[in-house]
C-alpha cells in the first residue's frame, strides 16, 4: 500500500486530493493506494470571496462548506486535534499530529498556506481592517457601511502576500461603492504599496495605474509600513511618509504556516524551498510542494494551486505506476480583477507569457461571479 | 568581508510581485553579512533592480551575464 498524505484542506490540498483520488482510482479501489488529507478544521472556506463580504456583496455562509462534502469518497479526511499537522518529519517520511499520531507517507503534498504575520508591524492589529481574514471581512463590511467621509487608507504592508490583484479589487470597488453612496467627493482615497507604482507586473501596473488616475485615487509609493499610529490614526514608512488616516484598510505582511517552521522546513517567512517547475520540495524528491506554501516568484493565489494540482497529481500518478512521465508546472496563473461593483478584467499568464488585461467590463464581473459560484462544484471537485 | 548566501531566486519569469517585491521580501529576511543570488531576465529589471538598491542601502556585490539573463549578487552588508 503505496500512503500520500497531503497536509491542508485549503484551495491547494482539496482540488490535489480530488484530482488523486479519480487518477488513481483504480489504485484506491484495490487498495494498493490510499490518499489522506489533515486539517485541523472541518470547514472550507472560499477565501477570494472574503474580498465579496468585504464589499456587503456577500454572506460569511455563502462562501462556506464543509470540507467533506467537497471531497472524493475515496479520500480519507482526518479534523481535529488529528487533522493538526504538528510536525512534518521528511527524514522519517511522516506527519506527527497534535494528536500525538504518527503517520508514514510514501509521498507527501504541503498545502498549509500562509498566515497573517500581524506583530511585524506595531500598532496594525489595531489600526488595520483586512479582508484577508473572514473576521476582517465581517468588520470591513461594518466599517464602509458608516463610513461618512474623510480619508481611507488602502496599504499592503509587505510583498508577497495572498491574492496579489486583491488591493487593486478592494480599492476600486470601494471608490465604485463611495460614488454609488454619493460620498466619493467627501473621500479621499490613497493606495500605498511596498514598490514603486500600484502592482509589480509593468503591464498590469502600467494599466491599473491609469484607471487609478482616472478615478482620482492617489497613489503613494515605494511605501513601506514601519507604523500604525492610533492614537493619532496615522501610518508611517519606512520611507519617512507619513499619512493621515479616518480608515485603514489593507494587506498585513504573511507568512508561512507555524508548521513548517516547528519541522524547520522553510525559509525565515517560513516558505518552502521549492522547484518552480517540478513543486518538488528542494532535495526532497517525495514531498510536492502547493499554493501560498512555496517559496517559488509566483502569485500565491487559488488558481496558481489549481493549475499546480494537475503537475503534482500527474506526477504522483505516474510514479505510483512505476513511469517516469514527468509534467512541468510553467507558471500559469488566473486572476480576475474587479475594477467596481460590477466590472471586471482578469490576467492570464505563465513564466514565460506575461498578462495583458484587456479592458474592464461588466461580462468579466460576471464571468467572476459564475467563476466562484462553480468554484464548489466543478474546481474544487477537480472535475475541469 | 566574506559574505554568506542565503538564499537563491529564480526571477527570470512573471511574477506579481514582480523582481522588486519579490527581492525586496527576501531582503528584508537577510541578517548584515548575508546575500541572495537573483536570476532576472530583463534590463529593466536590472535597472530597477539597481534604483531599489540605492533607496534601501542593499549593495550588488557580483553582476554577471548567464545566457539572456543576469545573475546578481545582493547583500545587507550592515
Amino acid at each position: 500500500m503505496k500512503n500520500i498524505l497531503i497536509a491542508g484542506a485549503g484551495i491547494g490540498g482539496t482540488i490535489v486530493a480530488n484530482r488523486l483520488a479519480e487518477k488513481l482510482r483504480q489504485e484506491v479501489e484495490k487498495e494498493e493506494v490510499s490518499i489522506t488529507i489533515f486539517d485541523k478544521n472541518e470547514k472550507h472556506v472560499f477565501q477570494p470571496s472574503q474580498l465579496l463580504v468585504g464589499m456587503g456583496l456577500e454572506n460569511p455562509s455563502e462562501i462556506v462548506r464543509n470540507e467533506k462534502e467537497l471531497l472524493n469518497p475515496r479520500v480519507k479526511f482526518i479534523s481535529g486535534k488529528d487533522g493538526e499537522i504538528a510536525k512534518i518529519d521528511v527524514s522519517n517520511h511522516s506527519f506527527v499530529t497534535a494528536g500525538g499520531k504518527n503517520y508514514s507517507y510514501d509521498y507527501a503534498i504541503i498545502s498549509t498556506g500562509s498566515t497573517l504575520d500581524w506583530d511585524m508591524i506595531p500598532g496594525l492589529r489595531e489600526g488595520m481592517l483586512t479582508v484577508w481574514e473572514m473576521e476582517g471581512a465581517i468588520r470591513t463590511r461594518e466599517a464602509i457601511k458608516n463610513f461618512t467621509g474623510g480619508t481611507i487608507v488602502f496599504n499592503v504592508a509587505r510583498l508577497p502576500h495572498k491574492c496579489p490583484v486583491g488591493p487593486l479589487e478592494e480599492t476600486l470597488m470601494l471608490d465604485d461603492y463611495l460614488r454609488r453612496r454619493g460620498i466619493r467627493e467627501k473621500t479621499e482615497l490613497v493606495y500605498t504599496y511596498p514598490i514603486a507604482g500600484v502592482f509589480g507586473i509593468p503591464n498590469v501596473n502600467k494599466a491599473m495605474t491609469k484607471l487609478f488616475e482616472s478615478r482620482g485615487i492617489k497613489v503613494i509609493s515605494p511605501f513601506t509600513l514601519k507604523e500604525v499610529d492610533t492614537q493619532n490614526r496615522t501610518i508611517e514608512s519606512n520611507e519617512g511618509e507619513k499619512i493621515k488616516y479616518d480608515l485603514l484598510l489593507g494587506v498585513p505582511p504573511h507568512m508561512g504556516a507555524k508548521v513548517i517552521a516547528d519541522s524547520a522546513l522553510g525559509d525565515r517567512r517560513n516558505w518552502v524551498p521549492t522547484d518552480k517547475n517540478t513543486l518538488q520540495m528542494k532535495d526532497h524528491s517525495d514531498v510536492y510542494v502547493m499554493g501560498d506554501t512555496t517559496d517559488i516568484p509566483i502569485s500565491k493565489a487559488g488558481s496558481t494551486a489549481d493549475f499546480e494540482s494537475y503537475a503534482v497529481a500527474d506526477n504522483i500518478a505516474s510514479n505510483v505506476r512505476g513511469n517516469d512521465h514527468r509534467k512541468m508546472y510553467d507558471g500559469s496563473v488566473f486572476c480576475f480583477i474587479a475594477t467596481g461593483m460590477d466590472t471586471a478584467t482578469y490576467i492570464r499568464f505563465n513564466y514565460s507569457n506575461p498578462p495583458i488585461p484587456p479592458p474592464p467590463s461588466n461580462i468579466h464581473w460576471l464571468a467572476k461571479l459564475a467563476y466562484n459560484r462553480l468554484y464548489w462544484s466543478l474546481t474544487a471537485k477537480a472535475v475541469v | 568581508m566574506s559574505l554568506k548566501l542565503y538564499k537563491s531566486m529564480d526571477l527570470t519569469g512573471s511574477s506579481c510581485a514582480g523582481v522588486i517585491g519579490e527581492l525586496s521580501g527576501v531582503y528584508e529576511e537577510l541578517q548584515p553579512g548575508e546575500y541572495v543570488e537573483i536570476l532576472i531576465g530583463a534590463d529593466s529589471d536590472r535597472k530597477d533592480l539597481y534604483a531599489w538598491a540605492a533607496r534601501v542601502g542593499a549593495k550588488v556585490v557580483k553582476e554577471e551575464r548567464q545566457g539572456n539573463a543576469f545573475r546578481l549578487e545582493v547583500a545587507k552588508l550592515s
